[in-house]
């Protein structure tokens, strides 16, 4: 054999062991999406993603700087502003929104199992690394009173006393618990990745009924009148009833419901993982009746929950762009900002939507895109004109 | 990259729900199905070997008759190559294909049986049969391993051992697969190991190692499809009657030549002759008076005792013999 042909097959075989040990690692995604809420008085958007920990001024979009017990702002050792941010002493990675057992503590559950309580006001971890959670966290829990409520990625939901971080009661689910459960008076309602919701007492954690809905339940029910709406993974909408778990009505979708279905002037609003976008209401005999339903993103689907506005509904895809749709039609409404409703990631997680506020210094209300990129994670779009408004970047 | 996952990632999901939501026992089918399809593939990739592994003598005398002039080698080389019908990468065409397999596996193992919400939100869209949907998300627990994740060898005892094992058979089925099937090349006229034997012996040493690191750097699922996928290729070999099991375990029978498919205008591929080694095979020049009244069929020397191939390899043989 020539040497050249030698060379040529000892290059072929190291550029295919190449090629299958770079298609082999262990693609390198996060476990979840950022978590979004507002926090404090007056409010701040907090943002939780991955390793990013931020206090965001709703009105510019810079971050929050820390201030001391007088109200100054506090400075670092070289004299520069110092701005609100959380130093952990062991790693950690975090996908849900907070809970505040009392104005100024928070608590926050990690994606490694450890639940930390956090001073709002000075950003200090109060209990060093954390107390051990029994499941990876990826959902937004739930305060209950005193019951710091969270549900794990693997197969279970616990209760632990929100100032002590003791474990009260455990229920198991087989499967992981994806999305944050739903508190009704003193019931939890707890949907599961095992096709299965759940509902659950708050105090004992005694389950009060159950409902097969055959396909993985990835998202927090609405309640609405005493009914439950809920999408799975079997690409079905159901309305539930709260007091029993009967279904009353179900509604086929073209794909996957990840979404929690907005409600405005008796129509239900929903997206799937197929790019459609559902406007749905309740006819005379209960069932759900489709006012229009609308391919807008083919490519990657929605996973978000739609915003609803007075004439629109905003809708944020995987595609990487911000809909505007008209709300009687479900038509998109044309890009008037020169590709601005484009963004840097994908849009994965529930957006926010703030109205106009002095306390917030908001003149027009803005919704707030959050995205898997790092130069994008949080922007504020104008409502009315789709405008961008800042970007919140790390 | 679609074309390839869509469908194995169906298939996973499809063979998970008809085997009780069992998802090893999907990999092994899958598996013994890839090896089943992939099987024409295998044959000609032995054949390849096999005709290869026949004009190292040819080739070892046009290396000695221009070490000085490369070019010419190389000309010569390929001219040898042409007028056999051998396309001397045509072993390793098969292993390429089957690299996009191990890529597609691995890839549908990560998004089928997806841990957490960013895995599973990408499997939307790729089940192509209605109705799967009902076995979303899939159990990717197995002996207290993730199937999507390596081998974790912080666990508690019984789970390392089953961790540590798979990369070891992995390691130990790869070796054997090599082992058993690998040609054995005949030594050069002054004893020394010639090329392909060096080459040989180096695969069958790096490839089960390679294997390994595989095994324990990626899923545990990818190790279990390695070593079904290994057994079933020894099966396979076995049955063709291509393993040479005397070469691993000194006894056994050895394996037989298969028939290649020359092509119609070319010439049958040297017959050869363990014995005497290269001097016994026949010259190029005369080679083409060896051709079988068919025109593409070669006369092969038949070390598993076929009485009529060997006859015809003899007298093949002989031609040659009386052509110099």
């Amino acid at each position: 054999m020539s040497t050249k042909l030698r060379r040529l097959r000892l290059v072929a075989a190291l550029m295919a062991v190449l090629l299958l040990a770079s298609a082999c690692v262990a693609l390198p995604l996060e476990a979840g999406w950022t978590s979004l809420s507002l926090v404090g008085d007056p409010a701040r958007i907090f943002l939780a993603y991955s390793d990013v920990i931020a206090l965001i001024n709703p009105s510019n979009g810079q971050a929050v700087q820390l201030l001391d017990a007088n109200g100054n702002v506090r400075l670092d050792s070289e004299g520069n502003p110092r701005v609100w941010s959380v130093e952990l002493q062991t790693a950690a990675t975090f996908y849900s929104a907070p809970v505040f057992p009392d104005p100024d503590t928070m608590l926050m559950a990690s994606y490694e199992q450890r639940v930390f309580q956090i001073g709002l006001s000075d950003a200090r971890v109060l209990n060093g690394e954390g107390a051990e959670l029994p499941g990876n966290v990826v959902s937004d829990p739930v305060l209950a009173g005193n019951r710091f409520i969270v549900g794990f990625n693997q197969n279970s939901v616990s209760a632990l006393d929100a100032e002590n971080l003791d474990t009260l009661w455990s229920f198991e689910t087989e499967r992981g618990v994806w999305t944050q459960p739903l508190l009704l008076d003193d019931t939890v309602l707890i949907p599961t990745m095992n096709h299965i919701l759940h509902a659950v007492n708050v105090e004992t954690g005694v389950e009060r009924w159950s409902v097969d809905l055959g396909g993985a339940v990835a998202s927090t029910p609405l309640h609405v009148g005493g009914d439950l709406f809920v999408g799975t993974l079997g690409r079905r909408l159901f309305r539930i009833d709260a007091r029993n778990g009967d279904i009353l009505a179900e509604y086929e979708t073209q794909g996957w419901v990840w979404c929690t279905p907005a409600l405005a002037d008796g129509v239900l609003y929903l997206a799937d993982l197929d790019g459609y976008v559902y406007a749905l209401t309740i006819d005379s005999n209960g069932a759900f009746e489709e006012l229009w339903r609308r391919q807008v993103a083919s490519s990657r689907g929605i996973r978000a929950t739609p915003i609803v506005t007075e004439d629109t509904i905003i809708v944020g895809a995987r595609d990487r762009v911000v809909y505007w749709l008209d709300r009687s039609t479900g038509a998109p409404i044309a890009d008037g900002q020169d590709g601005q409703r484009a963004v840097a990631g994908e849009i994965l997680a529930d957006m926010l939507l703030l109205e106009p506020s002095e306390s917030l210094n908001i003149d027009e209300p803005v919704v707030l895109v959050s995205t898997n990129s790092r130069e994008e994670l949080l922007i504020a779009f104008t409502v009315d004109t789709g405008r961008r408004e800042w970007t919140f970047r790390r | 990259m679609d074309f390839i996952l869509n469908p194995f990632v169906t298939l996973l999901t499809f063979l998970y729900s008809v085997f009780g939501n069992n998802m090893v026992l999907a990999i092994v089918v899958f598996t013994i199905a890839v090896r089943f399809l992939t099987y024409p593939l295998t044959v000609q990739q032995l054949r390849s070997s096999q005709a290869m592994q026949k004009l190292q003598p040819e080739l070892k005398k046009l290396q000695e008759k221009h070490k000085n002039d490369r070019e010419k080698l190389a000309q010569e080389q390929m001219q040898l190559y042409r007028e056999y019908g051998v396309n001397p990468v045509g072993g390793c065409l098969p292993l390429l294909i089957q690299f996009p397999i191990f890529i597609g596996l691995y890839q549908a193992i990560i998004h089928a049986l997806a841990a957490t919400p960013t895995h599973l939100i990408d499997l939307s869209g790729r089940l192509l049969i209605p109705g799967l949907d009902g076995v979303i998300p899939m159990q990717n627990m197995w002996l207290g391993m993730d199937l999507t994740q390596p081998p974790n060898l912080a666990a508690p005892f019984p789970t390392l051992l089953i961790g540590i094992a798979l990369p070891v058979l992995t390691m130990v089925t790869t070796w054997l697969q090599f082992k058993l099937t690998m040609p054995t090349p005949q030594p050069a006229e002054d004893g020394k190991p010639n090329q392909m034997q060096a080459m040989t012996q180096s695969m069958t040493t790096i490839m089960p190692l390679m294997y390994g690191f595989f095994a324990l750097s990626f899923s545990v699922g990818l190790s279990i499809y390695f070593v079904v996928s290994n057994l079933v290729g020894i099966a396979q070999y076995t049955i063709m009657g291509r393993a040479n099991y005397k070469a691993v375990f000194g006894f056994g029978p050895e394996p037989r030549d298969l028939q290649p498919r020359n092509k119609p205008d070319s010439k049958a591929l040297p017959a050869k002759n363990e014995s005497k080694g290269p001097e016994t095979v026949s010259g190029r020049a005369n080679s083409s008076r060896s051709r079988s009244s068919n025109g593409n069929r070669a006369n092969n020397g038949n070390r598993a005792g076929n009485a009529n191939r060997a006859s015809r390899s003899n007298r093949s043989t002989q031609r040659a013999k009386r052509s110099r």
